[in-house]
């Protein structure tokens, strides 16, 4: 069997069900996992599905059926990605909205960490630890950018931050 | 042996042309072992055709039958400022084709652009083959970041009309960030500074191991070397007042003379710290004819230029915005583009970027070597490879640069596809029909930032015939950016499942109208 057959056996009841799946099921994917994480998955479907690594294959039938899929999972990446269009679809997903609706969506451009804070505890910690890291102090930020998400556990943007600050003192 | 697929660096001034041989990347040499090949096409009374070095010789012996910088009017209508500027400075006709695209007139023949570039595409192609020994079918070709559809579609036919298939059209920055960090193995965020003679781009880019994945790109289409050109020339309008007394803002010739002197300081600047010239007879006066002496400084340069390169950083800001990222996350700057050689220019962005390091590569190869790694992965089969060795070879994620968009309600652009999207990407849009009686809509579609939609560029129309009249029916028309940053739109079946006739019709760039391959 060839490698893209080999992808299809796995991949066909993905790209049938492909309608009734949310974008976390798509990249397989917990809901509540990291922007980090969501990143990493995205990558590696990347790396064994887009379609430049199956060109020389481009006329099989095959590659037609992955390819549309893949650009399905492109678009959660795409939104699941961005924090400010993942809290919407999380809303949506609850009452069962599996594909976010972009018709008028507003792209916000990515957030500075500061304006991402809805409350003002948590965005004076986050002033406070953006400073400290400018400083070098990462350890001292990493601190008060945990104690903001206290107040807002479900801010996307600041876990990330966190996340990716951990890695770096790692 | 199959033979390879080829990277062309496709430039304004100059085009490269490279191969990946058993995982190296080389660059290919002519019979006189020369690696870079002027873009210049000089036509022959005896109607034979002549690229790169020889034509370029013939440009000040042929003016007339010699054309150069083709790229700077590729895939722009005949109404374009930029043709029209080229009109003004062209020794050889162009006109208006019927399709509103310009010709280019030689020995009474016309040629399109894409027939020109072709020309250049066809040279490359041959040095390929007498290099490697066996014919060569297939290519990449790149194009600047912030190229449109008109222009890559266009870039992409001139590949074809040279018998060439095209399988990418690729980015120069990405091109250059995939020569750098190929086989490198790092995890680095990487800023490619791309400042040409025209234009500014900036892209941002992660590599982890083996994949390049682009975050954002920004860029200024009206930012470049000319611009550096421009303040020049006023300084010396100004000193040559100051000296004679002369005005010359009506000479036209005289401007040409000095434009000319400008440029040849400017790029005499990057080695020297003062540089004197002199025009001799630059216009007569009430005393006959009047000689211009001139002398600058690199730092009287950079004093009147840095604003420019100021602007510069603005775009960067934007792209670091659109990155989500911070400027001290940027671990390495690959400067490309002619503009970067000014020693105040690359002073300015090491200071913005703070520590970041600069990397040195060979400008003048670093785009065809990516264009050749990004062929060489196109051309690869795995399908005799493992799952492991794929997520080993290296993979380019790109973005589209533009928004696209149609026209709404009141002139605005509704975004269909965001700038910064990751490709290949689509989006389906429905329509119904606004009233009872009409079974027929205009859909224009746009692409670029402004929120009015007639102050972007428009790609085409189509219209939606034998719309339902069922007031519930709806038609999804879906738009789609590919992996060459190309797009494509075609219908979608209706939410009730059953057949809409619909056709669809946009407009190709060299005018014909095409029927939509999905229907």
């Amino acid at each position: 069997m060839s490698l893209l057959e080999k992808m299809w056996a796995k991949l066909g009841p993905l790209h049938q069900h492909m309608d009734r799946l949310s974008y976390y099921q798509l990249l397989g994917v917990r809901p509540d996992d990291s922007g980090e994480r969501i990143h990493e998955a995205y990558m590696r479907i990347a790396m064994l599905l887009h379609p430049d690594r199956h060109h020389q294959h481009r006329n099989d039938p095959v590659f037609e059926k992955i390819y549309v899929l893949f650009k399905r999972m492109t678009e959660g990446y795409q939104v699941l990605s961005n924090p400010m269009l993942r809290g919407d679809y999380d809303g949506g997903l609850r009452s069962g909205k599996l594909r976010y609706d972009f018709t008028g969506a507003k792209f916000v451009e990515a957030e500075s960490l500061d304006q991402s804070c809805r409350s003002l505890e948590a965005r004076e910690l986050v002033e406070m630890g953006m400073k400290l890291e400018e400083n070098g102090d990462l350890q001292g930020a990493l601190m008060n950018f945990e104690m903001a998400l206290g107040f807002e556990p479900d801010n996307h943007r600041l876990a990330m931050e966190i996340e990716s600050l951990s890695e770096k003192l790692r | 042996m199959k033979a390879p697929v080829i990277g062309i660096d496709l430039g304004t001034s100059n085009s490269v042309v490279s191969v990946v041989i058993d995982g190296e990347p080389v660059v290919i040499p002519d019979e006189t072992n020369r690696t870079i090949q002027p873009s210049a096409v000089s036509f022959l009374a005896n109607g034979k055709i002549i690229v790169g070095y020889k034509a370029k010789e013939r440009l000040l012996i042929d003016p007339l039958h010699t054309i150069s910088y083709v790229k700077r009017l590729i895939g722009r209508r005949f109404d374009d400022p930029d043709i029209q500027k080229a009109i003004r400075l062209s020794p050889y006709p162009i006109v208006r084709g019927e399709d509103d695209f310009p010709r280019i007139i030689c020995y009474d023949i016309d040629y399109t652009v894409p027939e020109i570039s072709a020309m250049i595409v066809r040279r490359m192609k041959q040095i390929a083959e007498k290099f490697l020994g066996v014919p060569v079918e297939q290519a990449v070709i790149t194009v600047p970041a912030n190229f449109n559809d008109f222009q890559r579609n266009e870039t992409k036919l001139a590949g074809e009309l040279a018998g060439l298939e095209v399988l990418r059209i690729i980015n120069e920055p990405t091109a250059a960030a995939l020569a750098y960090g190929y086989k490198r193995g790092e995890k680095m965020t990487i800023a490619i500074y791309d400042f040409g003679g025209g234009t500014f781009d900036i892209t941002i880019l992660r590599l982890n191991n083996t994949l390049f994945e682009v975050l954002s790109t920004a860029g200024d289409t009206f930012l470049g070397g000319e611009d550096f050109d421009r303040r020049l020339l006023e300084y010396m309008m100004v000193a040559f007042k100051h000296q004679s007394g002369v005005d010359l803002s009506n000479d036209k010739m005289a401007i040409q003379r000095m434009k000319a002197l400008g440029e040849k300081v400017k790029i005499e600047l990057s080695d020297r710290k003062r540089v004197k010239a002199q025009v001799k007879e630059l216009t007569t006066g009430a005393d006959g004819p009047m000689d211009f002496n001139f002398s600058i400084t690199q730092e009287g340069f950079r004093e009147r230029c840095s604003d420019i390169v100021e602007r510069t950083f603005e775009v960067c800001d934007e792209a670091l915005g659109l990155a989500g990222i911070r400027k001290r996350e940027i671990d390495c700057v690959i400067l490309v583009g002619g503009t970067t050689r000014i020693p105040f220019v690359r002073e300015m962005v090491e200071l913005h970027f703070g520590n970041s390091a600069f990397r040195e590569i060979n400008p003048d190869e670093v785009v065809a070597i990516g264009a050749g790694i990004q062929a060489s992965i196109l051309g690869r089969d795995f399908d005799e490879e493992s799952s492991e060795q794929l997520m080993q070879a290296p993979l380019l994620l790109d973005v589209t640069p533009q928004s696209l968009g149609i026209l709404t309600v009141g002139g605005m652009m509704d975004v269909v596809i965001t700038r910064n999207s990751v490709i290949p990407t689509e989006q389906t849009r429905y329509f119904t029909t606004a009233y009872a009686s009409q079974d027929r809509a205009l859909i224009e579609v746009f692409q670029g930032e402004s929120r009015n939609a007639r102050e972007n560029l428009k790609l085409g129309e189509f219209e939606l015939n034998g719309l339902s009249v069922d007031e519930r029916a709806k038609i999804g028309i879906t738009f789609e950016i590919d992996t060459n940053g190309i797009v494509k739109v075609r219908a979608k079946d209706d939410v009730t499942g059953a057949e809409q006739q619909v056709q669809i019709r946009l407009n190709t760039s060299d005018g014909r109208t095409i029927e939509n391959p999905w229907m």
